[in-house]
């Protein structure tokens, strides 16, 4: 039993290492920092929703569903416009997601005990987790209403009224908006439809750049530990030339492994929704005219994303690659890297960018890797110019961190550069 | 005409000086060692020569092309074999040498007439045909020095070349060299091996603290520190 707690200890200091402990300590931090941001964010989505509403019956009628919404901790607002489309424009100017539309005769159609209909306008900016729980504050506005009226109306014993509509006496008719492009359908069918083609691609994205990370750090590091490297330096080839071939090397390796988790997640995805991931149930005409299909240049410019961030991230992923001296600490090495791909990917997953204070709003615009998740949501929502300006940074940024590297090469620092994690001893 | 000459070389780590002003020059033919304790400055004056380091001060050429201004250059004349090397383990020997003929020369003759000479001087034989994992310490060293040898280059810098060898394989391997540079090339070398340093070198430099604190023939030196063998002179001047 001694020597095998002796031989237990010995086990457990083998193991726990500071190339171990490091990575876990900042993705500690990272979670916590994620965690602080999410935690903000569900506090607004508690804070009192703000409702807009265009009516278009009498002052009366709008009062009252003012009223219904203020008892509910709603923050109802009476727009003044004479259009959907004029306060869909003023909507869209002060970033607001949704609108009532209250019409013509519905307060005197309620008070004669007639089933109604409110009309919801849904803007889409996002696909977020969270920015889907910001479209559901009309949802939950409609079922306050039909709460009230149905207890108006039973209590008013109104008992020839058919139960389905005495329990929800207000129907609503659902637009979704995306862009300039508008169709009638519920905000649930776009979401799933968009989440069925989506769901897969921020999730190759980040293990995609990760492999490649890993595969060209790891290919600098075993030259070090294998002790190849000075014989390749000391040799007649041009060090731009070494690091191009390491790096297009990562990078094609890369690529299969994106394509064959490609593969790999269609047959995930068609289990999951027991059929083709593009199943759309017989809606395509109505996505399609709400422009939320992918095109070849949505392809293209997503495509050029994730080949700028894998870029990026390996020649990021060369420079630490230098620092470290052995196969065992490119972990270590790479957790900054992770981190850079990690933030953005949990952001972009849960939380719509625009929404976040300026300052982290710009923090994830500058981290190069943010781009391709964001271009992963930009293509369905037409914005392709923020996502080319995303892939001109992404080049400047692989541009410069391969000067970085390029010097790096042609200096000392390529033998005396490193991160000593070996435990400094007596 | 000089293979090698080095002139005045500094090479500081922070606030170390770990080469001192350091000047010699290597002939075609010639085998010049450079002898020292650990932390002398040997490895790093290999380096600098071999192009992975660049001095602090000071400057090299190889047959007059100065190695800073014009490395790619100087690395089509030199070839370098350091202390703690490896290969490729999951290549071939044969792929191994292929690979490095590549490097060499462009031309496909010639990368022939490499590969044929790296297999006669590996003494490999039919090994080359396996992986590279699968071969003893002495056999990767065997591989190198054929590596090393294989362009036939102006200068072949070697560091320890026998190190982790047998009796029988060193002896092969320094008579190797001793005729390749019989036949022209000029050979800088690191040893701790005395023996081996007297059977080879035609000069001698002995540095201690990054300074030579000796330069001769191994016959001048000997009697210079009226010493039995090079070992005594070694001790002595160390000491």
């Amino acid at each position: 039993m001694n020597k095998f707690l002796i031989l237990l200890k010995k086990e457990i200091k083998e193991l726990i290492t500071i190339q171990l402990v490091l990575p876990l300590i900042i993705m500690v931090l990272l979670f916590s920092f994620i965690g602080n941001i999410m935690s903000k964010e569900t506090a607004k989505m508690f804070a009192p929703q703000p409702i807009f509403i265009l009516n278009q019956d009498t002052q009366e009628a709008g009062n009252k569903i003012s009223e219904i919404l203020k008892t509910a901790n709603f923050k109802p607002e009476i727009l003044e416009a004479s259009s959907v489309d004029e306060a869909l424009t003023t909507l869209k100017e002060k970033n607001n997601p949704s609108l009532l539309v209250i019409p013509l005769n519905f307060g005197k159609n309620m008070n004669n005990f007639k089933s109604q209909q409110l009309l919801v306008y849904k803007i889409m900016k996002n696909f977020s987790i969270m920015s889907n729980a910001k479209y559901s504050a009309p949802d939950k506005a409609m079922v306050v209403i039909n709460t009230y009226y149905s207890n108006e109306w039973i209590q008013k014993k109104k008992t020839s009224i058919e139960p389905e509509i005495l329990k929800n006496p207000i129907k609503s008719n659902e637009f979704v908006i995306i862009g300039d492009k508008q169709a009638n359908i519920p905000l649930s069918a776009v979401l799933g439809y968009i989440q069925k083609q989506t769901t897969f691609i921020p999730i190759i994205l980040f293990i995609v750049i990760i492999i490649a990370a890993q595969m060209v750090a790891m290919a600098v590091a075993s030259e070090k530990e294998n002790k190849t490297f000075e014989i390749l330096l000391s040799s007649p080839i041009n060090r731009k030339t070494i690091i191009f071939a390491k790096l297009l090397a990562a990078g094609l390796v890369a690529l299969l492994f994106a394509g064959v988790y490609m593969i790999g997640m269609n047959y995930y995805m068609k289990g999951i929704t027991g059929g083709s991931i593009s199943n759309s149930d017989g809606l395509e005409s109505v996505f399609q005219s709400l422009g939320i299909v992918i095109t070849p240049l949505s392809y293209i410019l997503l495509g050029l994303s994730l080949f700028m961030g894998i870029l990026v991230a390996l020649a990021m992923a060369m420079i630490l690659g230098i620092m470290a001296d052995s196969i065992k600490s490119v972990q270590a090495v790479i957790t900054p890297l992770m981190i850079l791909v990690l933030l953005p990917y949990l952001l972009v997953l849960f939380l719509d960018i625009n929404s976040l204070s300026p300052l982290i709003k710009y923090i994830i615009y500058a981290i190069p890797f943010s781009h391709p998740f964001l271009a992963s949501q930009g293509v369905f929502l037409g914005e392709y110019v923020p996502i080319i300006y995303g892939i001109i940074y992404q080049f400047i940024i692989f541009m410069v961190f391969v000067l970085i590297a390029t010097k790096i090469f042609s200096s000392d620092k390529i033998i005396t550069l490193k991160i000593n994690f070996s435990r400094k001893r007596q | 005409m000089k293979a090698l000459e080095v002139k005045n070389l500094v090479k500081n780590y922070k606030e170390v000086q770990a080469v001192k002003n350091v000047s010699f020059e290597i002939s075609e033919k010639e085998i010049f060692a450079v002898v020292g304790p650990n932390g002398a400055g040997k490895s790093t004056i290999l380096k600098i020569v071999a192009t992975i380091l660049s001095p602090t001060s000071g400057e090299v050429f190889i047959e007059n092309e100065n190695i800073a201004k014009n490395s790619d250059k100087a690395r089509k004349m030199i070839s370098y074999l350091p202390e703690e090397a490896g290969a490729y383990k999951n290549l071939s020997g044969n792929d191994y040498l292929k690979f490095m003929a590549a490097i060499y020369t462009d031309y496909k003759s010639k990368q022939k007439e490499y590969l044929a000479f790296a297999q006669e001087i590996s003494g490999l034989k039919n090994r080359l045909k396996d992986k590279i994992k699968t071969y003893s310490k002495g056999m990767v060293r065997k591989l190198l020095l054929a590596r090393t040898v294989m362009s036939r280059p102006k200068l072949a810098i070697l560091d320890e070349p026998t190190s982790g060898l047998d009796v029988i394989n060193a002896f092969e391997i320094r008579n190797i060299i001793k005729k390749l540079a019989r036949e022209g090339m000029a050979v800088l070398l690191s040893s701790h091996n005395m023996l081996e340093i007297e059977f080879l070198s035609d000069r001698v430099a002995l540095i201690d603290k990054g300074e030579i604190k000796a330069i001769g023939t191994p016959q001048e030196l000997k009697t210079q520190n009226h010493a039995q063998n090079l070992e005594e002179v070694f001790i002595k001047i160390a000491l």
